[in-house]
């Protein structure tokens, strides 16, 4: 078990620079899930942190130890790689032990602790067959055993689970999490997928253009967004951000609309972006004074949630209900929404207005 | 309706039967002629020709003989000491391309602008025919300009003449020469298979902590070790009927150590002028390939 510290790190190839003067701390023993779209620079940050990466600048210590010369074998980590990487012409068993292996364990230790690894992963019956004889989930649990096995300060978990079917990704990611909270060690996992990071989170840490947009639990992403970055990439479907200004009636939107808000809750005249989550529009009743006027493009049912997307003005708004909701295409609506759930940013800046909520 | 219309299409549907069985016939006929004037008939005439007697200077046509010219093999004391020196030839051989490859092709496997120039320049051996490369070799090893000849000298391996005078070292040298121009197709076909391992299985192994030999040994090897069998037999099925590189070079000489099965063939015709007892020989090598082939491929196929 170990921390790891990420002081000012840099990552350049030539002229292009791709990292700048990242800091982050890693507490030990947690899950640290490192989410962004893809080319943010997650992956090399974990290679980094690998040793499969040099480091450009900065310092990087794991478990106290600066480790930026370091050769992966040498910093006591394991790594889980999204295409698991298992070596095609050894057993599970010798896929498993082969680091203990090269460190020239006993016989009888490695054995042992291939066994215990095979047996918090359910592989007992496996350990015989090749790669190509396991199925996707198999071989993904494979390559989780063969990280077990070396026992190591922090795992690296690589988008390990964008390579199997839906079904399967969730089960897995129900298991990566128990197999955290029984070894309680170190993990850090990459994703592109937000759903991933949101279930296995202890911490989030969103990434764009190398650098970090906002470190924080889950729940603290989702509900007060730091800026327009995160409101926009964490949430599904995405947060619904509308440029304007609040004038006298109210906030009137860059696309025509008018959002009617209780006066004096934001500064007037100022260029901010509103945001709303699709979760948190309502069809509002008849006599609800702070409602949108709003008219139906389209609707998506999916049984248990109506996805329909409405114009306002020159803009379009998402709004998802849990109620089952009749309404035809191009038919006026009215949408209401609670003040408190607003977000609010600074237009310029893109940061979050904290003022109000 | 559907019946009736069935019945209705018969005629036209058995005329287009017949053509559907046809078709495939004509489309491999010419594949099959041409295999079978280049590679059957000759080998059934071959076979035909061996067991015939045809010694041409009393005969000018063959007579049937049986097994004779087997038989004369079999007690044929300097075709024997040829058959062996033509393994010697044929392991040698495969061993100096392995040897030469496989440093090589390791050179070669990155996506640089060098390694994609040299791996064309490498090919040159192998498209260059034996007689330019024998007559080139010859000229590096003769005794009065030969540049190699000079450097062997001053090494201490060659003495004031060439080493093709010398029984042990010809042969050596021939055998070296002949895995020099086998290589650069055994390299192209291990870079393929090396470009074909995927990056992540280095990183895992070096995080596993394997070093560059390890990494060697438990990833690269295994994943072209069966790219390599296949091809070292090929190249060893060319070095056990080659002929050319060694007549070029040395005749069969000094004295027949460099005498292989494909010389000791050709000496049977145009020297000794005994054509049925050279397909003799022909049917032999054959069925020795045959077999050599068959169990390396069985091998092959019980480890994987």
């Amino acid at each position: 078990m170990a921390s790891v510290e990420l002081d000012g790190i840099g990552k350049r190839y030539g002229s292009l620079s791709v990292i700048e003067g990242l800091n982050l701390d890693v507490r030990d023993g947690e899950l640290l899930i490192l989410v962004g779209p893809s080319g943010c620079g997650k992956s090399t940050l974990l290679r980094i942190i690998a040793g499969l990466e040099s480091i450009s600048g900065g310092e990087l210590r794991i478990g106290g130890r600066l480790v930026n010369e370091m050769a992966p074998r040498d910093r006591n980590i394991a790594m889980v790689f999204q295409s698991y990487a298992l070596y095609p012409h050894k057993t599970v068993a010798q896929n498993m032990g082969f680091s203990l292996m090269l460190a020239k364990r006993p016989k009888a230790e490695i054995e042992r602790k291939v066994k215990e690894a095979a047996d918090i992963l359910n592989l007992g019956g496996l350990l015989d067959r090749y790669p190509k004889q396991l199925s996707g989930g198999q071989r993904q649990r494979v390559a989780m055993g063969r990280a077990i096995v070396r026992d190591p300060e922090v795992f690296l978990f690589d988008e390990p689970l964008s390579n199997l079917d839906a079904k399967l990704r969730v089960q897995m990611r129900a298991e990566i999490k128990a197999l955290h909270e029984r070894l309680g060690t170190t993990m850090i996992y990459v994703t592109h997928d937000q759903v991933e990071a949101m279930t296995m989170a202890d911490r989030i840490v969103v990434l764009n253009r190398g650098h970090i947009e906002q470190v924080g639990a889950p729940l603290e992403l989702y509900d007060r967004p730091a800026n327009l970055f995160v409101a926009d990439f964490i949430g599904s479907p995405s947060m619904n951000l509308m440029p304007g200004r609040v004038e006298d009636d109210g906030f009137r939107l860059d696309g025509g609309g008018i959002v009617p808000l209780p006066s004096g809750l934001l500064p007037t005249g100022r260029e901010l972006v509103l945001g709303i989550r699709p979760q948190h529009l309502l069809p509002a009743a008849d006599d609800a004074p702070a409602a949108l006027p709003v008219r139906v493009l389209l609707q998506e049912p999916t049984g248990d949630e109506t996805f329909v997307e409405f114009a306002f003005g020159s803009d379009h708004i998402r709004a998802v209900f849990r109620e089952r909701v009749v309404i035809g295409s191009g038919e006026s609506f009215s949408l209401a929404f609670d003040p408190a759930r607003l977000h609010v940013f600074d237009k310029a800046s893109g940061e979050r207005l904290s003022a109000n909520n | 309706m559907v019946s009736s219309s069935l019945l209705a299409a018969q005629p036209g549907r058995r005329k287009t039967m017949t053509a559907d069985r046809i078709l495939p016939y004509v489309l491999i006929a010419p594949a099959v002629i041409v295999a079978t004037i280049i590679a059957v008939i000759p080998l059934i005439y071959d076979v035909w020709l061996s067991l015939q007697d045809w010694y041409l200077l009393r005969q000018p046509t063959p007579v049937w003989g049986g097994l004779k010219n087997f038989r004369t093999l079999i007690y044929d004391v300097s075709l024997w000491s040829a058959f062996w020196r033509t393994w010697v030839w044929t392991l040698g051989t495969v061993a100096v391309e392995i040897v030469l490859a496989l440093p090589i092709a390791l050179l070669l496997n990155r996506d640089t602008l060098v390694a994609r120039v040299a791996s064309a320049l490498i090919l040159l051996p192998w498209v260059m025919p034996f007689i330019v490369l024998g007559y080139g070799w010859q000229f590096l090893l003769d005794s009065q300009v030969g540049t190699v000849h000079f450097m062997l000298r001053a090494l201490g391996i060659a003495g004031d003449s060439s080493v093709l005078n010398d029984p042990t070292l010809a042969f050596t040298v021939i055998i070296f020469i002949s895995g020099w121009k086998g290589t650069p197709f055994l390299v192209l076909a291990l870079i393929a298979a090396m470009k074909a391992i995927p990056d992540e299985l280095y990183e895992a192994a070096e995080v596993d902590g394997a070093s560059a030999v390890t990494r060697f040994m438990h990833v690269t090897l295994p994943a072209i070790q069966n790219t390599m069998l296949i091809i070292a037999l090929v190249l060893g099925i060319l070095a056990f009927y080659s002929f050319d590189l060694a007549w070029i070079m040395t005749k069969g000489g000094p004295q027949s150590a460099t005498t292989i099965l494909g010389i000791k063939m050709y000496n049977a015709i145009f020297n000794d002028l005994r054509p049925a007892y050279a397909a003799a020989i022909s049917v032999v090598m054959l069925v020795v390939l045959a077999i050599a082939s068959a169990l390396s491929l069985r091998l092959r196929r019980a480890e994987a």
